[in-house]
């Protein structure tokens, strides 16, 4: 525990999530809750040495976007505007009406528009230079989302995107505080999104030897702390909180989910994709966000591991959550459902931390079975467990050795 | 509408997915919401459609449909890219 300045809590009154587990918060919680893996044989990927994926069932941009305007954003772009919008609904708030010019946009991205960009190659090398379409850079690049969020929405406060890889929408979501805590200003639209399930891609992902090869059964593929773990699955999606400084919120009247009551992040400096050995890196990012939180390992009754089903990363990780956090808290990793979104995981986690928090429930560990024998932490299987989730924990883990780490407390 | 303007509007419609009502051979590009950059990339298509091979800035968001039409009707088809005909 630390003296000094009291922590700084902002209430996330809105959840927007577009996951493989659904759209919207109702179809996602039962989906986790259920502990059973989107993961399916992905025809886009057919003949590529991976071939399975976890994507956004039923996601029709014309109708949620309309098809003039959604032919000019890339998928990671449509998935993170309806996102927004969603968050904004369950917020009770209304664009039409609230002074966009207090409203901030921070979005995790890390591929972009991949997708623009392979096809526009390709047209170019067939073609020449003429044959690019003069919409693959405002389609490709990652700042665009948070751009195009901000004209979706008139959100004409500061914006940016936050590229931590896969934290990066953690990462978005400790920005947001800073400029909520600054009063930069009142409201941010804070997340972060990722649809780069392309050939190029995950061909990119596989050979880097990351991916699960369970292509026989991609279902059991994600099994997050399992003993028979070979890799993760490539996932896509966008998660959106509304973040409000807890005061304003209650000054609203509206429900709050949760409150983020700490941050923390920190660089390996060690290698560009491999996880520090020891865990020290993901160490100090969390124990920076429990003191930022002025709370201690003890205090923690759940944890959303960032757990992506990888041989080295989950025994990295869970072994630091061993060693720093006393009382066993209890641990899942929602990965095993939704696979891994890569930017968006931070986001579309602590969406599922903050329910959990709220519902007093922690949603089971899909696929997991037998535990990997070097752990001994307390991961939930099977089913959800009921439990008082007063204090909970979300960590993110990135290539480039970026780590952060959410703490999220009852409202 | 003649055919080309019929061609140039399934391409509104279709690729474009353009739901602007009403749409018609008076209709200016910037009616149906295309700025400069989508211009460019109707360039592309109609090039694709045409089998013509259109210079950048003979399409503007300010011409109508009729006026693209006439355009396109100018050009001649291009060897070896051809995937429709002018006529």
């Amino acid at each position: 525990m630390t003296a000094g300045r009291r922590p700084f809590g902002v209430a996330i009154t809105g959840l927007g999530l577009v996951t493989p587990a659904g759209i919207g918060i109702r179809q996602n919680w039962d989906r986790v809750l259920s502990g059973s893996s989107c993961a399916t044989r992905d025809e886009a990927l057919s003949g590529c040495p991976v071939d399975f994926s976890c994507r956004v069932p039923g996601f029709d941009p014309a109708a949620l976007i309309g098809g003039f305007a959604s032919r000019q954003l890339e998928r990671f772009a449509q998935l993170a505007i309806v996102a927004a919008r969603l968050a904004v609904e369950d917020a009770g708030l209304d664009p039409r009406t609230w002074d966009g010019t207090r409203v901030g946009v921070v979005l995790g991205n890390s591929l972009g528009g991949v997708q623009s960009l392979a096809a526009s190659h390709a047209a170019m090398i067939e073609g020449g230079p003429r044959k690019v379409s003069p919409l693959m850079v405002p389609r490709y690049m990652v700042n665009m989302v948070a751009g195009q969020v901000a004209i979706d929405l008139g959100a004409k406060g500061p914006s940016q995107v936050t590229a931590t890889a896969c934290a990066s929408a953690a990462t978005a979501v400790g920005v947001a505080r800073e400029l909520l805590r600054g009063e930069a200003c009142d409201i941010v639209l804070a997340g972060g999104t990722e649809a780069a399930l392309t050939p190029l891609a995950v061909a990119g992902l596989g050979r880097m030897g990351a991916l699960s090869r369970r292509s026989d059964d991609p279902a059991a593929a994600s099994r997050p702390f399992d003993a028979d773990r070979d890799g993760f699955v490539p996932a896509e999606g966008a998660g959106v909180l509304v973040l409000e400084r807890f005061v304003d919120a209650r000054a609203r009247g509206i429900r709050v989910h949760a409150v983020v009551r700490g941050y923390g992040a920190s660089t390996d400096a060690h290698h560009p994709t491999a996880p520090a050995p020891g865990g020290e890196g993901i160490e100090q990012a969390l124990r920076a966000a429990l003191r930022d939180a002025r709370l201690g390992g003890d205090d923690v009754d759940h944890v959303n591991a960032h757990g992506t089903s990888t041989p080295l990363g989950d025994v990295i990780e869970g072994r630091m959550l061993r060693r720093v956090l006393g009382r066993r808290p209890l641990v899942t990793s929602t990965k095993g459902v939704t696979g891994h979104p890569l930017a968006a995981a931070g986001a579309i986690e602590a969406a599922y931390t903050a329910l959990a928090v709220e519902h007093r429930t922690v949603p089971p560990t899909a696929n997991l079975t037998r535990l990997a024998p070097e752990l001994d932490i307390d991961v939930v299987h099977g089913a959800p467990r009921a439990a008082p989730v007063d204090v909970a924990v979300s960590t993110s883990m990135g290539f480039g050795g970026h780590n952060a780490a959410l703490v999220l407390t009852a409202a | 509408m003649n055919a080309i303007e019929e061609r140039i509007t399934r391409i509104l419609l279709d690729d474009f997915k353009v739901r602007v009502d009403p749409i018609g051979p008076d209709s200016t590009f910037a009616d149906l919401g295309f700025d400069s950059l989508v211009i460019v990339e109707l360039t592309l298509v109609l090039d694709n459609e045409f089998g013509i091979a259109l210079e950048d800035g003979e399409l503007s968001d300010m011409m109508t449909i009729a006026e693209a039409a006439e355009v396109v009707a100018t050009k001649s088809p291009v060897k070896g890219t051809v995937k429709g005909t002018v006529a």
